[in-house]
């Protein structure tokens, strides 16, 4: 398939309704570069390889990366508690204020509830300003006993930068990452992403009606990039360029309860994976309307980066990983849970019940033929960028469900386990929420 | 020959890269677009693209303080200081500014940040602006006056400048090519401006949120400029049937406020409350950032609209090729041209303007030549950081106390006004008024 890429990456597209994509990759010593369909559907403007899309999530990776150049460079350890170097730090719980490490907020295992999309301003203290409304911020889970991917852990990570470099995130971003791999389309704030090619999000075939996020989540979520930038930064992860031994970020640091839909493990900033038998360490991002996805295979050095800006975005970048894999590597991409072909006995009200964290309900009822339904719900800032969702909840074992909400194409799993203090926790999207009724 | 092959050979005439022109004239909105966005990504320009419309601005922010005054929130002839009680020139007036008149320096481009603080911020920065002449003696254009405006206006309106111009003038206007933020102009196709001889992208997309009000951050599509032309034109009626402002504010606004020294060159020969009043029978504005320009004249009797943006190459060629002749063909009236040195050189008593001149951001040292003056140009540090030098030109007299210079610059003819004091010089004009010393 390689070498006929830029054709499927056009089948792949369509299949998928994504209006537009590009994909990059690095193979046995060459970078290959593609794109297609559009920027944009109202100004039609041509997808490029040189065009920025929103990379997400996959910034947290980047943080990660920076606060691993402080570590290298002795200015703190993953064990420092946060509220060492930020006095200010406070959450609802005053364990977690008290006891959260870099390393937490690296692994996603604060327990802080990790979606509070705050705005709080444009202006270059929006971070620091993020950090003072976190004060409320309430716990998915007790410090360190499980995994819950944290926005706002990031952000906080991205405000000791700015107290241990008296800079900007962006900034200290720019000099320790853009400017010494020679990153040139690779941007924070919109007015640089403009002298580029710039995707938008699309959302049911339609532009989304913001271009992006809020300033404040920038270091979990804000980069701008080509796809071949992206790849660079994964490239420097194999080698020197970065950090004297990058290689620390993927020691394993917990165990992912639902290891069905990201990876098995978390490490520092990366997600970890094996797939026929071979290390992955990948990230993605999501972001209104945009998605991309990051693979690193260190054995093999091959790095890809791929970027939607609509459609079943997540089953596409699925598909053309699994495709791509196969060609490049001979590695099988795990497949995600499907329904049983035969139903299988389990009785799902056990299960039932309203599962909570901020910006976040999750509502399992079940019928009176014992049939199960999910309800997905957005609260708080996001709330009226997405609409509520329903599907069917269908079980594939104890504790193991899967559903596919309207729109998606891939099923997603859900799995159930109770924490040591007997509460009931479902693991979904990354994410621990506990049963509050 | 249509418009569009007009200012398509126009544009490939004079090196501009990518222009767009909206014309309402019979009744009709004739628009076109030529060339490219940005020669790096090599996205086209079309009439939905929005570019940077400069000063024209101005309009909208005095719009923004006329609906003040008819909602008798402010008076004209108040002193601002009674509503910005920290502005540091609080004696001049609501109409000084409006009219630039104020009399302090009004080329502060000081970046005050990206948060909605920064109007009050850059309010506090003009505490260090220069005193330049007494409030209301004569016209000096002032940037820095339309940023006190726009903070006048949120101050007054309890919000940010960007928002009442967007719920005040855009919305009610039904304009949707339109944005002040860079996260809003990531929605259109959005043209960068280009600098030099070759045309090289500006690096710097977008110029400091602080000067808003004054011109830096509005993007239109000319059609947006036309219609809110068309809205003057009905007396404050927006062609939608909206009311943006009542009739009799819109004739303050178009009433001579202050006769331009040297006026009817680069600019008009008198002003009203934010708006230039051409002598030919047009009213309008110009407006530039860097590597981008806009020319927008409203010829009421015709029932005539012109707006045009171009983004690097030479703009007086545009207006001179396109702009002019559209106007000249629709309308019947002659619209004068650029002023031209005289054929024949005459001798100039250089008594009453020889000596020194010194302005906040430059300084003037004029010394009589053979035929006409020496002026040799002073920069000021902003200046030389922008790349101007020290350098003298030889400058013929023009038209009563207005002398231009023999040789062209950039395709035109510098003019410079003497403002006269009992026979001798007090000020040297260029467009703002520069003291003796």
């Amino acid at each position: 398939m390689a070498g006929a890429m830029g054709q499927r990456l056009a089948e792949l597209i369509a299949q998928y309704e994504v209006p537009g994509s590009a994909l990059a990759y690095w193979h046995q010593g060459e970078l290959h570069e593609f794109a297609a369909g559009t920027l944009n559907v109202d100004t039609g403007v041509e997808a490029t390889t040189d065009a920025l899309y929103q990379i997400g999530s996959i910034t947290k990776v980047w943080t990660a990366t920076l606060i691993m150049q402080q570590v290298e460079q002795g200015r703190l350890t993953l064990d420092t508690p946060v509220i060492e170097v930020l006095p200010e730090f406070k959450v609802a719980d005053p364990e977690a204020t008290k006891n959260t490490t870099i390393r937490h907020l690296l692994s996603h295992t604060s327990g802080i509830d990790g979606d509070q999309f705050i705005d709080t301003g444009r202006g270059d203290d929006c971070v620091e300003k993020y950090v003072a409304a976190c004060a409320t911020l309430a716990q998915n889970h007790p410090l360190g006993v499980t995994q819950s991917y944290c926005n706002s852990g990031f952000v906080f990570a991205g405000r000791v930068l700015e107290r241990l470099t008296g800079k900007r995130w962006d900034d200290v971003l720019r000099e320790g990452i853009c400017e010494p791999l020679g990153l040139t389309h690779t941007w924070t704030l919109p007015e640089d992403v403009l002298r580029f090619r710039a995707a938008m999000g699309h959302e049911d075939g339609k532009t989304v009606p913001v271009w992006g996020l809020m300033r404040s989540v920038g270091p979990a979520g804000l980069i701008c990039a080509r796809p071949a930038d992206v790849v660079a930064f994964g490239r420097a992860h194999l080698g020197g360029d970065l950090l004297r031994d990058p290689s620390a970020m993927w020691e394993p640091q917990v165990d992912i309860p639902n290891p069905y839909t990201l990876g098995k493990q978390w490490g520092i900033g990366w997600i970890l994976d094996e797939w026929s038998g071979h290390r992955v360490i990948s990230h993605g991002g999501n972001t209104i309307g945009q998605h991309a996805m990051l693979w690193v295979v260190p054995d093999t050095g091959t790095v890809v980066c791929v970027t939607a800006n609509g459609g079943k975005s997540g089953a596409f970048t699925r598909a053309v990983a699994t495709e791509l894999f196969a060609e490049l590597d001979g590695l099988t991409v795990p497949p995600s849970p499907t329904p049983p072909e035969t139903p299988v006995d389990v009785d799902v009200r056990p299960y039932a019940g309203v599962y909570e964290r901020a910006g976040s309900r999750i509502t399992l009822s079940v019928d009176d033929d014992g049939g199960a339904r999910v309800r997905l719900e957005a609260t708080g800032e996001l709330a009226s960028l997405h609409e509520p969702q329903e599907a069917d909840f269908v079980p594939v074992e104890e504790n193991l469900f899967v559903f596919r909400p309207p729109g998606a194409g891939d099923w997603l799993a859900a799995v159930f386990f109770d924490l040591a203090d007997g509460t009931r926790y479902m693991h979904m999207g990354a994410r621990a929420t506990p049963r509050i009724s | 020959m249509d418009l569009r092959d007009r200012l398509a050979e126009a544009a490939r005439g004079h090196g501009v890269p990518g222009a767009a022109v909206a014309v309402w004239h019979d009744g009709e909105l004739h628009e076109a677009a030529t060339g490219v966005l940005n020669t790096v990504t090599g996205v086209e320009a079309t009439t939905d693209s929005v570019f940077q419309v400069g000063s024209t601005t101005k309009v909208w922010t005095a719009a923004l303080v006329m609906q003040l005054v008819a909602d008798g929130l402010v008076k004209l002839d108040k002193p601002v200081g009674t509503y910005l009680p920290d502005f540091a020139f609080g004696g001049v007036t609501v109409r000084q500014l409006l009219s630039h008149t104020a009399g302090f320096d009004g080329d502060v481009f000081e970046d005050t940040g990206r948060g909605d603080d920064c109007l009050e911020k850059f309010l506090g920065h003009l505490g260090t602006a220069g005193r330049v002449h007494e409030p209301g003696e004569l016209f000096s254009y002032c940037n820095a006056g339309y940023c006190v405006l726009g903070a006048l206006v949120a101050r007054l309106r309890g919000g940010t400048w960007e928002q009442a111009v967007r719920e005040r003038l855009l919305d009610p206007l039904g304009a949707t090519q339109a944005a002040l933020f860079g996260e809003e102009a990531a929605l259109f196709r959005v043209s960068a401006g280009h600098i030099g001889p070759d045309a090289t992208v500006y690096p710097r997309w977008q110029m400091p949120r602080s000067n808003g009000p004054a011109g830096a951050t509005m993007c239109l599509a000319p059609r947006e400029l036309v219609a809110f032309g068309r809205t003057l034109a009905a007396g404050g009626l927006a062609p939608n049937g909206k009311r943006l402002l009542p009739e009799e504010s819109v004739a303050a606004m178009l009433t001579p406020q202050v006769h331009v020294p040297g006026g009817g060159g680069a600019l008009a020969e008198r002003w009203g409350l934010g708006v230039e009043l051409f002598g030919w029978g047009a009213y309008g504005h110009d407006g530039g950032t860097p590597g981008q320009s806009t020319y927008w004249r409203i010829v009421p009797e015709a029932d005539f609209v012109l707006a045009m943006s171009g983004n690097g190459g030479s703009f007086a060629g545009l207006i001179a090729d396109v702009a002019r002749p559209v106007i000249e063909e629709a309308t019947g009236l002659t619209v004068p041209g650029p002023p031209l040195p005289p054929q024949v050189l005459e001798p100039v008593d250089g008594a009453p303007y020889a000596g020194s001149y010194q302005g906040p951001q430059l300084g003037y040292e004029v010394a009589a030549a053979e035929d006409g003056l020496d002026v040799t140009l002073i920069p000021g540090p902003l200046m030389e950081s922008m790349g101007a030098t020290r350098s003298t030109t030889r400058y013929a007299r023009l038209d009563g106390e207005s002398f231009i210079a023999v040789e062209a610059e950039d395709g035109r003819h510098d003019v410079v006004t003497f403002v006269l004091r009992d026979g001798r010089a007090a000020y040297l004009h260029n467009g703002r008024a520069v003291a003796r010393v």
